[in-house]
């Protein structure tokens, strides 16, 4: 996904020249501590001093801001990033009914309420309402919703085999 | 003849299992490479590539450093637990192996509180006077290493206190009275009777495909090892083909060690295997 975003900055179409994005990322690889796997592995991060600046998923920065009170969301003037949670039903599962009740049970509005103001995930129903306390957890709203920024998973996923080798080569060589 | 025969029967059921629980996964798993691909070209791909000769390298290195210092370590803090007074040892075994109580994952997290910018270290040394500023401890190969040596000592000290254990204290007096001193006691006697506690601490301990956790926790991306690159293949790329090639390089590195270990033993102690 950084490959991609990087495509942009170093003015070239990443699926056809990659080579010129990662040159983008490798310029500001000894500004980078780590490339976490896990939003706790971050959040151990901030909480020791070790960053002061991170990409990360919406829904740690309740977590974030009780490690690091100070920490602030950072509104990206060409739009934030979309990454999606999303709930797959294998091919060939045998409760695809079950597993159909279930993602009516996450999507009903007492449960998004529940979710979005615990922190854990934003609503997807763009008719939710929550309490100004609740609302402070969220970095999205309508504004932001429409400014996202998505990522094509199907050709990056097709692509990225390469990009990992010249990334680990980049951060781990 | 009949001996050889008993010890086999005996023997049979441990050796099915170990062949069910062991063998038979490590062998699906060199197996699986060539699903679709020519093993030759995935090993062949594997040792092409720059970066991952330096993980494979970076994984023995640290894993050679690792077990030194887990046997010093190990080896001294067992000899210790070992002479004792009995009523002693159970204590100084759970202070020893305490650490074994928490989790692995909480166990190299610990060390980001450490190590970090501002952890428990950097605060020390800047309390100390010793430095004015943080030092940046954490992904270097350093504290890798040393998040790999808390794990393992443990595993050590408890392989190697039942062998020190075992050694006779008589055996240790007679040969104190023959007049050497102690370090040649120590050289000539007891350290060659360690050996096979060594040998099993050591294939106890810092595996060479080493566990993901405490690297990724202390290294990072920066000091990737074959245990981490080998989650990175399995759980990122879903490229199982190429995960599978690196375990079983990673296995094959694991029985080389193991056997020059097994080596060095017969020449240590030729009673010992």
């Amino acid at each position: 996904m950084f490959v991609m975003l990087a495509g942009p900055k170093a003015g070239t179409d990443v699926f056809a020249h990659e080579g010129a994005a990662l040159e983008a990322v490798k310029a500001v690889k000894d500004d980078v501590v780590d490339n976490y796997q896990t939003g706790s592995a971050m959040i151990n991060l901030a909480s020791t001093g070790e960053v002061t600046v991170s990409i990360t998923l919406d829904f740690t920065l309740a977590r974030l801001r009780a490690a690091v009170p100070t920490i602030v969301w950072a509104q990206l003037t060409d739009g934030d990033i979309a990454v999606f949670n999303t709930v797959n039903i294998p091919k060939g599962a045998a409760e695809v009914e079950l597993a159909h009740q279930f993602i009516d049970f996450i999507l009903a509005p007492a449960i998004q309420k529940t979710l979005a103001e615990q922190g854990v995930d934003a609503p997807t129903r763009a008719d939710e309402e929550l309490t100004p306390e609740a609302a402070a957890r969220r970095t999205c709203g309508a504004e932001q919703i429409g400014r996202l920024k998505r990522i094509d998973y199907a050709r990056m996923n097709a692509a990225k085999g390469g990009w990992i080798d010249r990334w680990n080569e980049i951060f781990g060589g | 003849m009949r001996e050889p025969l008993t010890g086999w029967t005996l023997g049979a059921p441990a050796t099915a299992l170990v062949a069910l629980i062991l063998i038979a996964p490590v062998g699906a798993t060199i197996a699986d490479i060539s699903g679709g691909a020519s093993p030759f070209a995935l090993y062949q791909a594997f040792f092409a590539s720059g970066f991952r000769r330096t993980v494979l390298w970076r994984t023995v290195g640290i894993a050679t450093i690792t077990s030194a210092i887990a046997l010093v370590v190990g080896f001294f803090t067992a000899l210790a637990v070992s002479r004792a007074p009995r009523r002693w040892r159970s204590v100084l075994i759970v202070m020893a192996v305490f650490a074994l109580l928490t989790g692995v994952v909480v166990r190299s997290f610990a060390w980001l509180i450490i190590l970090g910018r501002n952890g428990i270290l950097n605060g020390f040394l800047q309390w100390a006077g010793i430095t004015d500023a943080p030092l940046a401890m954490l992904y270097t190969q350093g504290a890798v290493i040393v998040a790999m040596v808390y794990l393992f000592v443990p595993l050590m000290i408890l392989t190697l206190v039942g062998v020190l254990e075992g050694i006779p204290e008589d055996l240790i007096r007679a040969a104190a009275s023959l007049g050497p001193s102690p370090a040649a006691t120590f050289r000539q006697v007891i350290f060659p009777l360690a050996v096979p506690g060594l040998i099993v601490g050591r294939s106890s301990c810092p595996p060479d495909p080493s566990p993901p956790v405490p690297p990724a926790a202390a290294g990072g991306e920066r000091q990737m090892v074959m245990g981490t690159f080998l989650h990175q293949q399995a759980m990122v790329r879903l490229d199982w083909p190429a995960a599978s090639t690196t375990a079983a390089i990673a296995v094959a590195v694991t029985i080389a060690v193991v056997l020059a270990m097994t080596r060095l033993a017969r020449r240590l102690n030729p009673a010992a295997t």
